[in-house]
């Protein structure tokens, strides 16, 4: 190993960038040669120097001046992350207010009808007037459904029963149901989807 | 690297504060040394250190978990710091020191060399801190990244944006430049005492 040799890889080994094998000739290198040890040294008090020279501090109370000047953070979150606690509230008034409506639904008569309007409600009776036309169909649930004008849709009965008057007729399917659970909800849902359909359309 | 800087970091960019500030706190000194000898003055270090935390801060959701925190922090802190050296070049003679104005207030460790030792060591590093400001920007960062800031090859090559092997050489001159400095100005002081 030449001086000129020895003198890079001095500078290799303050960077930990030298092979054992190559450290090896390096080190018997520097026994021989004195020039070249004087080179190590002055490298020494230069690195050592070097460090010294980031010994500074900074003036106090620089961390609080920066956190001072900081602007809020802009976050990249989504509408449902940032809005989560209202999504969550709206679930669970979901969750809690579908089976007390269905349960109310359920506890009293109902009738489910396209042309709701022209069906007469007395007590558990639900009543299709003389001369009154209902063109769709009809779902009724625990009561009775007298017919005194004309029913052309088809019927369907859970848990209810169907007169029909001297004038009165029916044109279309009649289906009598047993109130199984099913059937329930079958009748809470149509009730419930009429309900919907008013809210959005406006009409009563 | 370095875990407590990712924690760090990955609460931060969840928008504590209290661990910004720890990175703040941690990196303060080491970046305004950086700044200070890249710079040559405390005031313009001082702002462009506040500068650097700030850019950090509203750049929280750019940096990546996983990514090293000090390469970019210093990438940072050494884009400001070339920022303010090309705006002065037009007015600063590209030979005058840096510290001309500055005196140099080096904190010794307390084990040292006796106080003549000391005054020596601190004399010697004024007259290195001299030596470094007049080496051209791109190999004071260098040098400065390499040595007092523990940063590897791979680091600083991220931090400047140039190849490894460029660093090797930039490291390889600076180094040996100063060191001939010193050597000059011992044998000086040598001469002086005898």
């Amino acid at each position: 190993m030449n001086c000129q040799d020895a003198r890079r890889l001095l500078h290799h080994v303050l960077d930990d960038d030298i092979t054992l094998p190559a450290k090896r000739q390096l080190e018997s290198h520097l026994q021989a040669c004195s020039s070249c040890r004087n080179v190590e040294s002055s490298l020494d008090r230069l690195t050592t120097a070097l460090e010294q020279l980031a010994d500074v501090s900074v003036p106090q109370g620089f961390t609080a001046h920066v956190m001072q000047q900081l602007q809020p953070v802009r976050t990249y979150t989504s509408f449902f992350s940032r809005m989560r606690g209202v999504c969550a509230a709206a679930l669970l008034f979901l969750l809690l207010a579908t089976p007390v409506f269905v349960w109310s639904t359920l506890s009293s008569p109902q009738l489910v009808a396209d042309d709701r309007q022209v069906i007469v409600q007395e007590g558990n009776r639900f009543i299709v007037p003389y001369g009154e036309v209902v063109k769709g169909d009809v779902i009724i649930y625990k009561g009775i459904l007298e017919i005194q004008g004309e029913v052309q849709g088809s019927i369907k009965t859970v848990d209810a029963s169907i007169e029909v008057g001297p004038n009165g007729s029916h044109s279309g399917v009649l289906r009598r149901v047993d109130a199984s659970p099913k059937a329930k909800l079958a009748v809470a849902l149509a009730e419930l989807w009429e309900n919907v359909k008013c809210l959005l359309t406006g009409n009563d | 690297m370095d875990l407590v800087d990712q924690k760090l970091m990955q609460k931060a960019k969840r928008g504590d504060q209290a661990a910004f500030a720890e990175l703040v706190d941690k990196y303060g000194d080491k970046i305004y040394a950086y700044l200070y000898r890249m710079v040559g003055n405390r005031e313009d270090a001082l702002d462009l250190a506040q500068e650097t935390f700030l850019r950090i801060y509203s750049n929280l959701q750019n940096f990546k978990l996983g990514q090293p925190f000090k390469p970019w922090l210093y990438r940072i802190a050494t884009n400001l710091a070339i920022d303010l050296l090309r705006e002065r070049q037009p007015v600063i003679a590209l030979d005058a020191p840096l510290f001309a104005d500055e005196p140099l207030r080096l904190e010794l460790a307390e084990q040292g060399p006796g106080p003549a030792e000391q005054h020596e060591q601190a004399e010697l590093a004024a007259y290195l801190a001299q030596k470094v400001a007049e080496l051209p920007a791109n190999y004071r960062s260098v040098i400065l990244l390499r040595h007092g800031h523990d940063l590897s090859y791979q680091e600083i090559a991220e931090i400047l944006q140039v190849p490894v092997s460029t660093i090797k050489t930039r490291l390889f001159r600076a180094r040996e430049a100063l060191r001939l400095k010193l050597v000059e100005e011992r044998s000086l002081w040598e001469a002086e005492c005898k």
